[in-house]
């Protein structure tokens, strides 16, 4: 007998984060935060957790596949979507296909976008077969604010960062980020909700493939945040008061170092706009003493005002900086993603032009560790 | 009764004799059905028969006798 697949009921909680330290990782932190866990698979109509569990009869969960509830936006429409993050079953259970009744469950239910960031080299090929869109490499912009941090730092593992390459990430910037005359950068708050809103749909919207960037996504996903401390600061247009751009970013700690890095997972901005916020971001990470900042981003058109506060987009031919920094591991930094939609909803590939956006801090790559 | 094309092809994927994939042959049933090997066996079908499955059909069909019922209602020989 097959084994039945639902959503999570909340009284089956104890026993999917038991699962998800016997069966994914021991000491995971979503089998520790049940908060955090609440918070990421948030309650559907009916109370349950958008997390799909896979139920044995005798065994009781055996697999999980989570799914980010996001409203995906096709260039100004709106269209049901997920955000994939954690799917596994037990290994060694009798059923080795049943991983995909879970995919399959969803996407029938979804019947919309459904995207995954940071995906296992052993399921890329799975995810080629079933004709998602991969993206083998997330680009990822990056810039030093404490060239000393940075240099010590780095030095811990000559046999990964030879001198030219330190000396490289190290040499110093051309001072950048003089506030604008025309833009005020103010702390988001619920009152910008409405104008930010208007203002998503009549200027972003139209330009970009990706998770909507609402109001209430970026109050779930930023502002409400169980754990990290998010600032999201908006550009606003001095002349008419609306707001025009708007960056997101994180101070992160790394485990055991003094040195910070400046995590930046959002960056949408207007003409203008985007100049004050790259300044903005640029006055942060030299205010944090960031050994440096970052931006995964799947659009290079969107980092351009980066590049032009100095920041350069790491080469796939030289070893990365540190992604991972709770422990620090300087050997994962590439974020690879894929993404789908179906068929009905599709005119081409929607995946393939550089309004594609997409972040590091969609689906759960940006969580406590 | 499967098509014996059908049987073959299964029976390459999963690295079975063509005598060992029984007619009822489906994931969940079948040891060697993993995910892996059903997303193989969905593109040895595409090939073996010159069709070309949705992604959703990839993932709804769960057994020889579904995919063999897919082939027929496109009128595939096998």
């Amino acid at each position: 007998m097959p084994a039945d697949v639902s959503w999570c009921r909340p009284e089956q909680l104890p026993d999917v984060m038991r699962l998800i330290d016997a069966a994914w990782k021991r000491g995971h932190v979503l089998s520790r935060d049940v908060e955090l866990l609440q918070w990421q698979y948030p309650r559907r109509a009916d109370g349950t957790l958008s997390l799909l569990v896979l139920n044995d009869d005798a065994e009781g969960p055996v697999g999980l596949l989570g799914a980010i509830p996001i409203d995906f936006n096709l260039r100004g429409r709106s269209l049901p979507g997920a955000m994939l993050a954690l799917w596994f079953v037990r290994p060694g259970y009798a059923d080795g296909s049943a991983g995909l009744r879970l995919l399959q469950r969803l996407m029938a239910e979804v019947n919309g976008f459904v995207g995954v960031l940071g995906i296992r080299e052993s399921a890329l090929p799975l995810y080629r077969a079933l004709r998602f869109h991969v993206v083998p490499r997330v680009e990822r912009w990056v810039r030093s604010f404490d060239a000393d941090g940075l240099r010590a730092l780095l030095s811990e593992r000559p046999d990964v960062y030879p001198p030219d390459v330190v000396n490289r990430w190290t040499q110093p910037h051309a001072a950048v980020g003089l506030p604008s005359a025309d833009f005020e950068i103010v702390d988001w708050n619920a009152s910008l909700a409405e104008a930010w809103d208007d203002a998503w749909r009549r200027h972003f919207a139209p330009g970009v493939v990706g998770p909507a960037r609402s109001a209430a996504y970026l109050t779930w996903r930023y502002v409400e945040h169980p754990r990290f401390r998010y600032v999201v600061r908006a550009a606003v247009d001095r002349r008419t008061a609306a707001p025009t751009g708007l960056v997101v970013y994180r101070p992160a700690e790394i485990r055991d170092r003094p040195q910070r890095v400046l995590r930046i997972v959002e960056l949408l901005a207007r003409p203008g706009a985007d100049a004050a916020l790259a300044g903005e971001l640029a006055r942060v990470g030299r205010l944090e003493r960031a050994a440096y900042a970052d931006f995964y981003c799947t659009s290079a058109k969107v980092a351009e005002p980066l590049v032009r506060a100095g920041f350069e987009c790491e080469r796939a031919d030289e070893p990365a900086l540190p992604a991972l920094l709770q422990p620090l591991d300087f050997g994962r930094a590439t974020l690879n993603g894929a993404f789908y939609l179906s068929p009905e909803h599709a005119v081409g590939d929607p995946f393939s032009g550089d309004d594609v956006y997409f972040t590091r801090s969609d689906g759960d790559q940006d969580r406590p560790s | 009764m499967i098509p014996d094309r059908l049987r073959e092809v299964a029976a390459d994927v999963f690295d079975l004799p063509p005598e060992a994939v029984p007619d009822d042959a489906a994931a969940g049933k079948l040891e060697a059905w993993t995910s892996l090997r059903h997303l193989q066996l969905m593109t040895a079908v595409e090939s073996e028969f010159g069709v070309r499955l949705s992604t959703e059909e990839m993932l709804s069909l769960q057994s020889l006798p579904q995919i063999a019922e897919c082939l027929a209602r496109r009128g595939v020989a096998t």
